[in-house]
């Protein structure tokens, strides 16, 4: 049913566009790239204070209200860039476990950010220490896999062409 | 000795043939090529966000001097990764014009990292604390990212041209 899904997804003009031109594939990877360091690279920033190793000074919430458009920019790239990817091989992706431990991780932190991190990183936030070490660190060693995952998938598709 | 010699004679090594040959040998660097830049690139994003006035604290001084050992990490990771990536491919590479762009565009954000910390910075006492930097914190941050935006491009080219194999 869902392998059904990816086969036609693979198949919509989406695919057809991405796939009409050799330059399509590095183009949107190039922005998925810098996609990555923006989500990435602020939300380690975020964990870091929240496990209290980095920033001390400056208040989580506070912290987070300016850093969170940049992930959020970062984030929103991710997505729209990501899924463009995928359809240039989508029924090969499907089969790959790179893919799905990617997308495993993907949605694990996504659920961990809207039913945790986002309460300890709000304004009105009575977290204590504890509670802030463990989410910046589940944050951070998703956000790590997810990063991991994605490499690896590039990597997969590059040795069955090499 | 030619730059083609050194090259092959890089290939040739120990790391050069595993990065090659072996499928960990090339995921490995890989990998930590890429979350090696998450770090580094992460760390000089916040930098560039507060000269920026994006970021209203910490101090400028106080913000980069906590993200220092983050850069240095990120920073080792990639250059080891990179320079592991670098040997097992070295005689493309270096007639691999993205290559060669994406190393001039290495020493340019170096030297603006040095005219920031040479000019710009020594008056840091000025607006250490403001959360609106001035003019030339801002020319050189916004340079700062361009670059990398660059750089990153680049990197990402450097397997779609060149020589092929």
């Amino acid at each position: 049913m869902l392998f059904r899904l990816f086969v036609w997804y693979g198949e919509t003009p989406i695919a057809r566009a991405m796939n009409s031109s050799e330059w399509m594939f590095p183009i949107v990877e190039v922005i998925h790239m810098i996609g990555i360091v923006l989500l990435v690279g602020t939300a380690v920033i975020l964990d870091l204070r929240l496990m209290g190793l980095r920033l001390n000074s400056v208040p989580v919430w506070e912290l987070a209200s300016d850093l969170m458009p940049w992930t959020t920019a970062g984030l929103v790239t991710m997505l729209l860039t990501g899924p463009l990817l995928l359809s240039t091989d989508a029924d090969r992706y499907y089969d790959s476990y790179e893919f799905r431990f990617k997308m495993a991780c993907l949605i694990l932190v996504l659920l961990f950010d809207v039913v945790v991190h986002r309460r300890v990183r709000a304004k009105n936030s009575t977290a204590g220490l504890g509670t802030q070490r463990f989410a910046g660190a589940m944050s951070l060693l998703l956000w790590s896999c997810v990063v991991v995952g994605g490499r690896a998938i590039g990597i997969l598709m590059l040795s069955v062409t090499r | 000795m030619s730059v083609l010699s050194i090259c092959q004679a890089l290939e040739a090594t120990w790391i050069g043939t595993q990065v090659r040959e072996t499928y960990w040998g090339y995921a490995a660097p890989q990998i930590a090529h890429m979350l090696g830049m998450a770090l580094f690139g992460g760390a000089v994003v916040v930098d560039d966000l507060r000269l920026l006035g994006r970021l209203r604290r910490p101090a400028f001084s106080e913000l980069s001097k906590q993200l220092i050992p983050l850069k240095w990490l990120g920073f080792v990771v990639v250059v080891g990764s990179g320079l592991a990536l670098f040997m097992s491919d070295a005689t493309r590479l270096y007639r691999n014009w993205a290559f060669l762009v994406k190393a001039i565009l290495l020493l340019l954000v170096a030297l603006n990292a040095w005219i920031f910390r040479a000019v710009v910075y020594r008056d840091i006492a000025k607006w250490d604390q403001s959360a609106d930097p001035p003019t030339g914190a801002k020319r050189s941050a916004s340079l700062s990212l361009l670059l990398w935006l660059a750089i990153i491009v680049t990197s990402r080219l450097i397997g779609f041209v060149g020589p092929e194999y």
